[in-house]
This record gives structure tokens, sequence and C-alpha cells, in this order.
């Protein structure tokens, strides 16, 4: 039976003067209906560029190969008619910033009918029932919230509960939400995220969530992949991935972020400020990766044989995590699971 | 609020003293015949800042830290309260005084692509604040402050030929953070510094900034709204919410016992916090997975 949505060794690149150069690499990903998969990585991943190609939005220069299959039909191959019948219908996308995502001068009840006008056929009256609905349910109910209103008199969270509404008019198959919270406030990240939840359970869509933060993708997903430079380094159920970090580029996201630090103090026995376990260099550029793994300059654990070819993502192995994989020839062991959050039992809570 | 005895009771002299500001802005008419309504941003706020200290003002958008930080900087000036800045009241220097004492606070903002002039070379972008703050500082002797100040941050002294588009985000940050230590400041006010970053590098930035603390003996007014963030680099955090300080007090203090409910908000909304307290490292160390629905 074929998943909701599967991509299959998809590649893309960007021709440039000096040979093309390759943003995705042989990026494999399956999705079920109420499936939640995290995607994380640093800027210039390749995360984003897989949510665009998934949505058929990849820029005109780029040339994609492999396969994206949506119910089995692939949508690399689809022409463009079919896919502005596909996009916002059965795949919606929910962007980053909801400042520009939405028309300063057309109101938000024109903007969430605009869609369902236009894929579901429904009348001007009906439309406007529906987006009352919908803003209703993303919790800006009226009449304090009018389809009336414009996205200048909203605040930040309010326009991203409206983007989302726009993504769910169509009742889509697939959510793709980019950075849904990366511009708003912690205690509205929150409330987003548990929206985001609350819709894709009661919906019963599959939602993929782009995110450069390993703690919203910890909470949000069940499943999740890492990509680094271009390609998937580490994939699988997050409790999984969470408790072994085999990859080496997981394990230092990880150290790097101050929120694993956030529950100990700050200081060590002698009074001094700890420091952040920092990955030394940075991202490399598409046109300039190293001919093996793309993250051995940076590696603490690379090797001669890690430079000659890329890895390959292999499954770990252990019965009990059956699609957990990483893409490293010396992966850490799972002993070795790093005593993240080994604070203090929450004393003052 | 009033201030905790914490800055009183110190021998030391303090850097920064801020007392009951009050900044208020004018909104737009909304008739004719009315008064134009008003905003405040700052509500009487207080605190201090001691040399070599770093103090973190967190806070959601809007909450007053970037006035704050921008009042401390004598960018606003406020309706009431004064800002001393080793001792001497900011508000009451002339033109000319003001602009002497700049060179003892400097800035860093949250945009390493958007604060730097992309038509100026890096050597010259570093060299700006000694140009226009400092008098009879020869060429030679300014180039050898760049120099100084790159070598600082960590980057090349062949940098300074080079021009910002050729830097990525994180260097860009530590020119910014090259041209705020070249007047050799007693005070660095950093504005969301890291949150553009990428996690990895933002780490980097951090470990910088925490190493110029300690060689230095750099004062860091430290503005984000990142939680996490202000836990790993300040010794105080003072917590804002609309216009006030509900909470101050040594950083860990905070974060482990936070006295106030909006603080308590904050510090339970960071994503990831929840299943990684309640859970803990126990499930996770010996790889059995948690379950998701307990722990709603």
């Amino acid at each position: 039976m074929s998943r909701l949505l599967e991509i299959e060794n998809l590649r893309v690149e960007i021709p440039a003067l000096a040979g093309a150069a390759p943003i995705l690499e042989g990026v494999d990903l399956a999705l079920d209906r109420g499936e939640k998969l995290g995607i994380v990585g640093e800027s210039g991943c390749g995360k984003s560029m897989t949510a665009l190609a998934i949505m058929g939005l990849l820029p005109g220069a780029a040339r994609a190969s492999g396969a994206i299959r949506l119910d089995g039909r692939d949508l690399l191959a689809a022409a463009e008619r079919e896919m502005q019948a596909i996009r916002g219908r059965r795949i919606a996308m929910v962007f980053q910033e909801p400042m520009t995502a939405l028309n300063p001068v057309k109101t938000i009840g024109a903007q969430i009918a605009e869609s369902v006008i236009l894929h579901l056929r429904l009348s001007k009256a009906q439309a406007a029932e529906r987006a009352r609905a919908l803003l209703d349910r993303v919790g800006l109910p009226g009449p304090r919230f009018s389809l009336d209103l414009y996205p200048h008199q909203l605040s930040g969270g309010q326009r991203q509960r409206v983007v989302i509404a726009i993504a769910l008019a169509c009742g889509p198959d697939v959510l793709i939400a980019d950075e849904p919270t990366t511009a708003l406030d912690v205690t509205i990240q929150a409330q987003i995220l548990d929206l985001l939840e609350d819709l894709v359970a009661e919906m019963g869509m599959a939602l993929v969530l782009i995110t450069h933060d390993l703690g919203v993708v910890e909470e949000t997903c069940e499943r999740m992949m890492v990509m680094y430079a271009g390609r998937v380094v580490e994939s699988g159920r997050t409790d999984d991935v969470f408790a072994h970090m085999a990859h080496p580029y997981t394990r230092g996201l990880f150290a790097a972020s101050p929120r694993s630090a956030l529950l100990t103090s700050a200081r060590d026995a002698s009074g001094r400020k700890r420091r952040l376990a920092a990955i030394p260099g940075q991202v490399p550029d598409p046109r300039h990766r190293p001919p093996g793994c793309a993250f051995a300059p940076r590696c603490p654990r690379a090797q001669d044989d890690c430079r000659a070819a890329p890895p390959p993502l292999v499954p770990l192995g252990g019965p009990d995590r059956a699609d957990h994989a990483a893409a490293c020839l010396h992966p850490h062991p799972p002993a070795a699971a790093p005593d993240v959050g080994h604070a203090a039992p929450e004393a003052a809570r | 609020m009033t201030v905790p005895a914490i800055g009183e009771i110190e021998e030391t002299a303090p850097l920064v003293e801020v007392r009951d500001l009050v900044r208020r802005y004018r909104l737009p008419r909304r008739t004719l015949l009315e008064p134009a309504p008003t905003f405040t941003a700052l509500h009487g706020v207080s605190l201090t800042l001691r040399p070599g200290e770093s103090l973190g003002i967190v806070g959601e958008s809007g909450c007053g830290k970037s006035t704050l930080a921008r009042t401390v900087m004598a960018l606003e000036t406020p309706q009431e309260g004064s800002v001393r800045f080793r001792g001497r009241d900011l508000f009451a220097l002339s033109r000319g005084e003001l602009r002497a004492e700049r060179r003892h606070f400097q800035a860093i903002f949250q945009d390493p692509y958007g604060s730097l002039d992309p038509r100026h070379s890096v050597g010259r972008i570093v060299a700006e604040p000694i140009r226009s703050l400092e008098h009879g500082v020869d060429g030679a002797a300014r180039e050898r402050r760049v120099r100084e100040a790159l070598d600082q941050v960590g980057l090349p002294a062949s940098a300074a030929e080079k021009y910002p588009h050729e830097f990525s985000g994180g260097q860009r940050q530590r020119i910014a953070i090259a041209r705020a230590l070249v007047t050799r400041p007693a005070l660095i006010v950093c504005d969301e510094p890291v949150s553009a970053l990428d996690v990895s590098v933002q780490a980097q930035v951090l470990n910088l900034m925490m190493d110029l603390q300690e060689e230095l003996g750099l004062a860091y007014l430290f503005i984000s709204h990142d939680l996490s963030v202000v836990r790993v680099i300040t010794d105080r955090v003072c917590v804002m919410q609309a216009g006030r300080i509900v909470e101050e007090g040594a950083t860990d203090a905070v974060f482990d016992a936070p006295a106030h409910d909006y603080t308590r908000t904050l510090l339970d909304a960071v994503p990831g916090r929840h299943r990684r307290a309640r859970a803990g490292g126990r499930a996770r160390a010996t790889g059995r997975p948690t379950q998701k629905d307990e722990l709603r």
C-alpha cells in the first residue's frame, strides 16, 4: 500500500557557472496520515528546500530528480496545472513570517476564503461561513476577530493563526510548517505548537514540521530527521534519536544548544561560566562541499575513511528501534547516550 | 519595584545606575480635540550594573526591553528618571561630554546583515567608533587597535581588507563585536546579539563573549527573549513584563526557583522543557521510550 507522502532519492541542484551546486542529495522520507515528522537542521542544510520541492515551488533554475509521491502519484512529473490543483488543496504550507505571508491590503476573511472559492468552488457566502468557522477553530473567535480585519490590526501570534487557518481552509492531507514559531515569543510559540498538534489529531493530517529547534521537535513530533549539508544524517523515532544521538552532528547540535544548559547551573564548581560545546567551523557552501562526509571537517570522530565518500544512511539495528538510521561510518555507540536533562528533579515547581 | 540590596552592599561602585525610568511615546490622535493618547514603554524601571557583570533583561516583544537598552545608551530621552554611567548622569551631560562618554559604552545589535555598512571595508567599519568618538588617534595607532580588536574576536588581520558580504553571519557578528571592543569600553549593550545565528555558530559567539568578559572585565547588558541564552551568559537577570521589572536576581536562582508567576510562565513555555524536566534523563539514559501521553 502506498504511503500518503513518499520521497525517494530526491536530488535538487541549482546550475551555477562553475558546475551545478547540489542543494539536496538522496533525501528519502515517508509519511502517513496523522503522523508528525520533524525536520531539523541549520540554515543551508536543505530543510526548507525539501519543503519547497514537495510544494512544487522550487526556484525556477533548480533541477530536481528522484520522486515525490502523494498517494502514489509522482509530483515531480506532474504538470504545473496539476500542481495548482494539489497545492493548497491537498498539501498546504505555513510559513515562518506571518508578516510577509499575508497580503496587507486584503482582509483576513478574503484571504482565507480565496482558496476555498478556488479549490472547493464554494459560493462567497459559503466561503465566508467557512472562514468564520476556521477563525473560530484557530482561536480567533468572532465578533472580536471579524473577517473584515486587516493583517496589521493583529499581533504576530494572531497573524500566524490566520496563516494556519488559510493553510487548513481546504482540509489538506499534508501540512508543511516551515519554522512556524521562530518569529514568535515563547509563550505564543507554545500556544501555536499546541494548536498545530490539536489540529493534526482532529483532522487526521500529516504534519511536516521544519525547525532549527530540537526542543520543538522533541515536544511535537513522533519521528524526526536531522539534515546537514543537503543530506539526511540521522532519522528515526524522536525518542530513539534523542536517546541515542548516533550521528556526531546530532549530538553536536544538541550540545551546542543553550537549551541543553537551561536546566543546569551556568557555572562550574569554581564559579566560572561554563562554555557551550560549540561545533567548530561552519556549514560548507553547497558549491564547495567536501568529497566525503560533509560534516567530517567539523567532526571530532572523523577518520580517513570519512573523507572518501559520503556515508549512506544505514539502519542502526536493534529490533525495538526499527527505523532509526544514521549516515555515519563511526556513529556514537548507544551506550554512550548523552546524559541530557540530568538536572535535579524540579524541586521548585 | 525597588532594587534589591545586591548592588548596594557590594563594595564596587556601580557602573550603571538606572533609577525610575519612565518613557512614554505619543500615539496618533484619535480625534481632533482630545489630547493624543500615550503608550508607556517603561513604567519606572530601576537597575544596577556593576563593572564586569553580565546582566540579562528578558521578556517578550513589546515589554520595553529594547527601549530600556536604548535609554541606557542615551539614544532615547526618558520623561522621568536618570541613567548614571560611572557616576555621571548621562542626561545632564552636554552634547560634547556625552559624546566623549560614549566610547565607554558600545552596542551590538541583532541583525549581523543590517548593522554593517556593505560599502565599507571591515577595517573601516571597525575603526569607525575611534574616528567618531576619539580625537587625536593617528592612522597607525588606529590600524593597530583595529588589528587588536579583530584578533580578540578570532578574526585574522587580513579580514580588515575584506567587505561584509564576504563573511558568514557568525563572522559578521564577530566583526560587530570587534567594532564594539575597539574603543575599549567598560560596557557593551547587546540587543539580541545571537538570535539571528544558527545554533552551532550561536554557541561560538556566546563562548567568545564569555571569554571577552573574563579577559577584559567587560560588563554586558544583555537583552534577549531567549531564556536559555540568558541563562548561559548572564550573572544576574531582570524579567520584564509590560514596562516593569517583575523579578530580579542571580540568574541561577531565578531560573531554578522563579518567584513571579510571569517568570514561571516564560520558563514553562520553552519547548522541550516539559518532557525533559518531567520524564527526565532517566528514561532517556536507559533508552526506554518516554510515554508521550503520560506527559500531557
